[in-house]
């Protein structure tokens, strides 16, 4: 099987404000399907999104993605046309109806002309499956249903590349297994990059996962090969193991530790999510030992 | 510290798909924006208000003033104000929506530029100034239809409150994409409508005594009975020029702004940036052009009409009077002839056969564009027409206080005429203002119609008045009227109207003799005079 040719290349892209180095130089490369970004708050996940999507330009590095190189207005201009941006927070504008607010974006995305764009926002709304209330304004949707507003403007003219931020987050369970539904289809021949605090949706999801962590890119790999970073440091113990650098008791009445177990300790098969506490706590334990 | 990307626009080389080339469809998409802005704005709730606000203005200032219509064309600009004002307000919280609703990063990531999107907004307010165009229209259109309608509009006049709409708008955008605070328009909004409501009042004097205040935008129709419209001398044109060099130059800055902000191309900003100059340059020719003083010619030709108003009067004889206007105004003759003929019915036939035919002639207070300083060669309260003249002004109307103001004018005025007749060629009448026959020329005023006896009613009942009069004006030669008699009249009034008819036609030269009391007035009427000093 060979690999597919990279879609997005990022070369050591380094962006500081102020004080604060949200990205420092962080490099990968991201192949059609769905690839999960994950970090904890600060991270700088936010904000390399803002540089794929073309918001905001680093400080230095580059960023090419559908072979196009945004820093020449042209090909930047070739790369929105190509890109869905789905922001943490779209800024609804709350007194347009859902129809209305997509279409205002597909006018902004240069979809001229009328009866064209309006197939398309409706396409996309029925896609999202907001067809029934596309003549509601907005302040009177629910928060999943404007979250499904968000992704719909992000899926007008059928990009290529598909940068979402957060799209999850604050839905519930039945919503977010409809929102997997439809990500896992648009990954299907596109590239999705899904930032997220949410391990499980990385495992349900994702392909390809990167981890940042301070700025920088701490992992890039599969969701295995996360898992796999925990193999042999995940065991469970009656009581909490004061060694580990995280432990929580289970539904079975064990505990679950990560860390470095303690000799002929019970060792478990280890998650993505053992994988990325790992990383990050074990980041955490050299900071503290330096 | 990074910033947002924008772009401007770019070569055909960028993505074109359907075969349309980026330029084309980034125009395409400019003014698809700027069609849904303009709807927006259309049903904006400030937009709403002021539509209707503005609509009631114009009904309003149309009801009450004469269908003179190169002067209602100067009234339609107060009436559009508030369309400028909505304008200003609705297209700045409109280019501010992204960032008052965080959406700043998903219009970032979309590909129509900041300039073209500023474009968009400015295109956006051209149906409101279409909707004003519509009222203003309506409006005149309304007075033209009016009987005694008379004059032509001028169209710099009645564009003026159109540019005031667009300047409005290009001042909103402005704002929008210098300051991101909503709360700067509701600002400026409010100093602007203090600093133009002082400049009209200080203007509605008459612009050569101050003709900086035309550097203001409102600028009011100075409140007389309005004059030929070559003497009014308005630098309408100047001052429309004036107002869109203003409006372009806010565009241009606001377009150079986006472009500066999006780090576009120096052709582009180049290009706004020319484009303010010149309209800058234009708005600073017109500003200089429009505060000249008035020509010598025009100044002469007004104190000329002022001094010997007959001379430019043309005259016509209706049934029992002679009617001389001013060229172009004969159509309002008409409106004035009821009130005219209804005044010689209520009089004694043989009476009214000796003072017939009363002249009824036209008079506009032009002396107020004349400076200050300049003597008008009339002493205060003695016209400068002579003794036998009805004034009366174009200030005509269908219901409302001027118009009846303007009734009791003249019928009150030919009443004088008629109980007060020369007894002989160049013979001063003898018209005494506190006797009896002020009393009689008053109630026959009020015969004329109900229009008239309200408005004998409103000035005899002003508290500020001294002494009663129809037109505050010295120099429009209108009799004067004792306060006492004013209120006898309305006791009279108020009687049974062929009772008091009989009583006076049969001691008909008694009562209109200028020696006659109001005191034996009241003996022969057998009522109780009020109280109080003749004068």
């Amino acid at each position: 099987m060979t690999t597919p040719a990279p879609t997005v290349l990022a070369r050591d892209l380094t962006m500081t404000f102020g004080r604060t180095r949200a990205l420092d130089g962080v490099s990968f490369e991201l192949v059609p399907g769905v690839t999960g970004l994950l970090g904890p708050n600060g991270a700088g996940k936010t904000t390399l999104l803002r540089v794929l999507a073309t918001v905001s330009a680093p400080d230095s590095g580059s960023v090419h993605a559908l072979g196009l190189d945004p820093r020449h207005t042209d090909q930047r201009l070739d790369m929105r046309g190509r890109l869905g941006y789905m922001p943490q927070e779209p800024g609804f504008h709350a007194r347009f109806t859902a129809f209305e607010f997509v279409d205002y974006v597909a006018i902004l995305k240069e979809l001229h002309q009328r009866r064209a764009r309006h197939q398309e926002v409706r396409r996309v709304l029925e896609l999202v499956g907001l067809g029934a209330v596309r003549g509601k304004q907005i302040k009177a949707l629910s928060g999943g249903m404007r979250r499904r507003v968000a992704l719909a403007q992000a899926l007008l003219g059928d990009p290529d590349l598909l940068v979402l931020d957060e799209p999850i987050a604050g839905l519930d369970p039945e919503q977010r297994l409809r929102f997997r539904e439809l990500v896992s289809q648009l990954g299907e021949g596109r590239t999705v990059l899904l930032s997220t605090h949410q391990t499980e949706d990385v495992v349900a999801l994702a392909q390809q996962v990167l981890v940042l962590h301070l700025g920088r890119l701490r992992f890039v790999g599969t969701p295995l090969e996360l898992a796999g970073l925990a193999r042999g440091h995940v065991w469970q113990s009656q009581e909490r193991d004061p060694g580990a650098l995280a432990a929580w008791r289970t539904g079975t009445g064990q505990h679950r530790n990560i860390g470095n177990p303690p000799p002929g300790a019970d060792l478990l098969e280890p998650t993505l999510e053992d994988g990325y506490l790992l990383l990050l706590g074990g980041d955490q334990v050299q900071e503290a030992a330096a | 510290m990074t910033t947002a990307i924008e772009h401007d626009d770019r070569s055909p080389a960028a993505g074109s798909p359907g075969g349309v080339p980026a330029g084309a469809r980034s125009r395409r998409s400019m003014l698809a924006l700027a069609a849904v802005e303009s709807g927006r704005l259309l049903r904006h709730p400030a937009v709403l208000a002021a539509t209707a606000l503005s609509v009631w203005l114009l009904w309003r200032w149309g009801r009450g003033t004469a269908p003179v219509l190169h002067y209602a064309d100067i009234a339609t600009q107060v009436p559009l104000a508030p369309l400028a004002g909505a304008a200003l307000l609705a297209t700045n919280l409109a280019v501010l929506r992204p960032h008052r609703d965080g959406a700043v990063d998903l219009y970032g990531a979309t590909r129509l530029s900041l300039a073209r999107r500023t474009l968009a907004h400015l295109l956006s307010v051209l149906p409101l100034v279409a909707l004003g165009g519509i009222l203003v229209v309506a409006d005149l259109a309304w007075l033209a239809s009016m009987p005694g309608s008379v004059g032509t509009p001028h169209l710099a006049e009645a564009a003026t409150g159109l540019a005031l709409i667009a300047l409005g708008g290009c001042l909103g955008v402005l704002l929008g994409r210098l300051v991101r605070s909503v709360a700067l328009a509701p600002l400026v909004l409010v100093a602007l409508a203090f600093g133009s409501l002082t400049l009209a009042e200080l203007q509605i004097g008459g612009h050569d005594q101050r003709p900086w205040t035309w550097l203001g935008t409102l600028l009011r129709a100075p409140p007389f009975d309005p004059p030929p419209a070559a003497l009014l001398g308005r630098p309408a044109t100047w001052h429309l020029v004036y107002l869109l060099g203003i409006g372009v130059a806010l565009a241009a800055l606001a377009l150079w702004r986006s472009l500066a902000q999006a780090r576009a191309r120096r052709r582009a900003q180049v290009a706004a940036a020319m484009v303010l100059v010149a309209a800058l340059a234009a708005t600073a020719a017109a500003a200089v052009v429009q505060t000249r003083p008035t020509s010598s010619a025009l100044a002469e030709r007004r104190l000329a009409v002022v001094r010997n108003p007959a001379a430019e009067l043309v005259c016509q004889r209706r049934g029992p009077a002679n009617y001389c206007v001013f060229a172009g105004f004969e159509p309002q003759i008409d409106l004035w002839e009821p009130t005219v003929r209804a005044v010689v019915a209520a009089v004694p036939p043989a009476a009214a056969a000796r003072a017939l035919p009363v002249t009824v002639a036209h008079r506009v207070g032009l002396h107020r564009l004349i400076d200050e300083d300049v003597n008008l060669g009339v002493q205060e309260g003695q016209g400068p027409s002579g003794p036998m003249v009805a004034p009366v002004g174009t200030a005509w109307g269908r219901d409302g206080p001027l118009f009846e103001l303007a009734h009791a004018r003249l019928a009150a005025s030919v009443a004088a005429r008629l109980v007060a007749p020369t007894r002989g060629d160049g013979e001063e009448p003898q018209w005494t203002p506190c006797n009896a026959q002020a009393v009689v020329a008053l109630w026959l005023g009020g015969q004329a119609s109900p229009q008239a006896a309200e408005g004998i009613s409103q000035a005899v009942t002003d508290p500020f008045s001294e002494i009663l009069v129809f037109s505050h004006d010295p120099v429009l030669d209108d009799p004067q009227w004792g306060v006492r008699a004013g209120r006898f009249a309305l006791t009279l009034l108020d009687r049974p109207r062929d009772q008091v008819t009989q009583t006076l036609w049969r001691n008909w030269d008694l009562v209109t003799a200028p020696e006659t009391t109001i005191e034996r007035l009241g003996e022969v009427l057998g009522m109780q005079p009020p109280s109080g000093a003749d004068c």
